[in-house]
């Protein structure tokens, strides 16, 4: 087996012509456009030229765009790959739009100016329809490399919402903090088997070999790691696919002992942001890789893609700081064949410019890193 | 004879509106100006809202605190500001203050933060955060012990707090205080921050109050009870009321209404935890608050919570 496959976390920024369509971004995409091998080129570049689009014309572009995404992966040499979100507006919202049940109130603040539309649970959840099949069936016709798919798990869903209605039920306890821990841990519970799990069905059915659950918001209350625990192996019980768990952010010792319950193969972590960017492979030069010492005593036989790239940075790791990172996280793991070469997080936050060059030496600082191992 | 009284307990959340002010601000396509008619819009309504509800104090909002450490740690020499940390158990972050060295007074701490000149006289409610929780809350590069950086802070606070008193007037100053309940303190720091609590709140005249919110207000009794404040504030969504009532608090402030959760309190309910707690205790003051700040709602969600307060306290009156 190929030692360190590389793979990417998820998002991308909007590819250039989903934005306003101007003579620049025309230029913008066909430059990307022939630099990545994008097929059918000249038909995309003409739609750009129409002085209005119909509503057929936008669904072709969002097809373009993910087509762009799933080219961009492959042709910087990933591994595994995905069509970097180009369809999804973002992570909450687009799910809870499929979602009875539920119902949007408007924005809150997460810090300073930014905010995002937040809403409650006003009853069970039921799925309207699974919302990740028709991007997924365009992405597994286009793509030439394995296919990861992302969604956001149940327990992220459900702490990012309001509670409407389960902790209705628990009002009579004494205890505030039973009666939150119950409800939430309904309200998940219901999320997994009757929002995700379908979805994963759906999405299994089709021929997904590969799931991505992403529950970034799970350290933020460490008491209620057992409650994603759960709802995690809730939503994939049965389920005949690799699963990764993504976490970024977090504390991650507050996972343990708990993640060595969890049905999954993989978890994806961030820790370049928190190394350094000099090279070495001991203790000091890479603090961001000491938690799989955690990893290497309590969950031996789960792969871990370790971010190795930074993606709040347009600091372009070099190969050889790539090369160090995955060298190194071999070593404090134990397992080299257990380490995964991946981003920290979705490169949403980055230009198209520089998360190709971060991309391209993930690949060859992986390939650097494979050649000392052999 | 019991007093039965309400008033929120932090920031209101700001309009989608005013959000998309602030970024125009920061990308300088707005002047300061244009952002201060906007917030100054927001700031009439809220107070106009809490009065309205009949509340005993009234806060002006709190539109320009992007977070509660914010505005002292952007105006006291010795602090800088760093990148994002998470607010506690939530979804929101706030800037983290570092103390690169003992910290001192530039100039006016709040002066661009407050509009108490909208409040009716006497009733403006300040709220700052405790020392201990702004201390505990930034990475101290100074080499200065814990002791040191508490009274400090509450030296410098107390300076402003007394020139506000005597400028505008206040009804209530309310310290902030999550951290001293987000996890259980040994009793040496529970005696220290009370004696810089008292330093920071010494020679101010208005109703003194101390607010915990995120955490077990368990954690800090039967210490706090020393406190040289008038009011104990709890977040009754982290503290068990019925075990509250095992301690004598003469002035209470019941953090009954979920501020961090858009169900709307069934009024039936609260009255029915509230006379389970009078039962038990008399207090000379009660008062009925949000768990902690609004702001984690939408506008019209703290809206209806705050007019919530109004019936609560009501029914509540008609009863005792």
């Amino acid at each position: 087996m190929k030692l360190f496959p590389t793979q990417e976390v998820g998002s991308l920024s909007r590819a250039p012509f989903l934005k306003k369509i101007t003579l620049k971004t025309i230029e913008e995409t066909k430059a990307w456009g022939e630099k990545l091998g994008v097929e059918d080129l000249d038909r995309l570049l003409s739609i750009l030229e129409k002085e209005k689009l119909t509503e057929e014309d936008t669904k072709i572009l969002y097809d373009y765009a993910s087509l762009f995404g799933i080219r961009f992966f492959e042709s910087a040499g990933l591994d595994v790959v995905w069509d970097g979100e180009q369809k999804r507006i973002e992570m909450y919202e687009h799910p809870l739009r499929y979602v009875k049940g539920f119902k949007f109130h408007g924005v809150v603040k997460v810090w300073d100016a930014e905010f995002y539309r937040k809403g409650a649970f006003i009853d069970r959840p039921e799925l309207i329809k699974p919302y990740h099949l028709e991007e997924f069936l365009f992405v597994k016709s286009k793509a030439r490399r394995e296919v990861k798919i992302p969604l956001t798990g149940a327990y992220t869903l459900a702490e990012w919402s309001f509670d409407e209605y389960y902790i209705k039920k628990y009002s009579d306890l004494d205890d505030p903090v039973e009666a939150r821990l119950r409800a939430k841990e309904d309200m998940t519970i219901d999320i997994a088997e009757k929002i995700i799990r379908p979805n994963i069905i759906s999405l299994v059915e089709a021929g997904a070999k590969r799931i991505q659950i992403d529950e970034p918001a799970v350290t933020s209350k460490p008491w209620e790691v057992p409650i994603m625990i759960d709802a995690l192996n809730r939503s994939v019980k049965g389920i005949n696919a690799k699963i990764t768990l993504h976490i970024c952010y977090s504390d991650y010792t507050k996972l343990f002992p708990h993640i060595a319950e969890a049905k999954i193969h993989q978890v994806s972590i961030e820790c370049a942001n928190r190394d350094t960017r000099e090279l070495g492979v001991n203790d000091e030069k890479r603090p961001g890789y000491a938690i799989l010492d955690y990893f290497r005593e309590y969950t031996p036989w789960i792969e871990v893609a370790t971010g190795v790239i930074d993606v709040h940075t347009d600091f372009i790791e070099p190969p050889e700081l790539v090369r160090d990172r995955l060298l190194y996280a071999a070593k404090k793991h134990g397992d080299p064949s257990k380490i995964i070469a991946c981003n920290d997080c979705g490169l949403r936050t980055r230009s198209w410019e520089v998360a190709y060059r971060k991309e391209e030496n993930l690949v060859r600082g992986a390939e650097l890193a494979r050649k000392i191992m052999s | 004879m019991l007093e039965i009284n309400g008033f929120v307990t932090g920031a209101y959340p700001r309009s989608e509106e005013l959000i998309k002010a602030f970024r125009k601000y920061f990308k300088k396509e707005i002047s300061r100006e244009e952002l201060k008619k906007k917030i100054l819009d927001e700031v009439k309504e809220i107070v106009e809202v809490q009065s309205t509800a009949g509340l005993k104090y009234i806060v002006d909002g709190m539109f320009e605190w992007h977070d509660l450490l914010r505005p002292v740690a952007e105006n006291l020499s010795g602090v800088e500001i760093n990148g994002l940390a998470r607010w506690f158990d939530n979804n929101t972050f706030y800037k983290k203050p570092i103390i690169t060295r003992n910290i001192s007074s530039k100039d006016s701490i709040l002066k661009d933060y407050i509009y108490p000149e909208i409040i009716p006289p006497g009733k403006w409610k300040l709220i700052l955060p405790d020392p201990y929780t702004f201390i505990s809350l930034s990475e101290n590069r100074s080499g200065l012990k814990l002791d040191q950086l508490l009274f400090r802070y509450a030296e410098l606070l107390n300076e402003e707090l007394v020139e506000l008193e005597i400028e505008y007037g206040i009804g209530q100053v309310q310290l902030s205080a999550p951290s001293l309940v987000w996890s259980k303190l040994d009793e040496d720091t529970l005696y220290l921050v009370g004696d810089a609590v008292e330093e920071m709140l010494k020679n101010v005249k208005a109703e003194k109050m101390i607010h915990f919110f995120f955490g077990d207000g368990l954690n800090v009794l039967p210490h706090v009870l020393e406190y040289k404040v008038d009011v104990l504030g709890f977040d009754l969504t982290r503290t068990n009321l019925m075990k509250l009532a095992e301690y004598d608090i003469e002035s209470i402030a019941l953090g009954i209404i979920d501020g961090r959760n858009s169900l709307i309190e069934d009024v039936e309910v609260v009255l029915k935890k509230v006379e389970k707690y009078l039962n038990k205790k008399e207090p000379r003051l009660l008062y009925i608050t949000p768990s902690c700040d609004l702001e984690f709602l939408t506008p019209e969600i703290a809206r209806e919570k705050t007019i919530l307060i109004k019936r609560i306290v009501n029914a509540l009156r008609e009863i005792f």
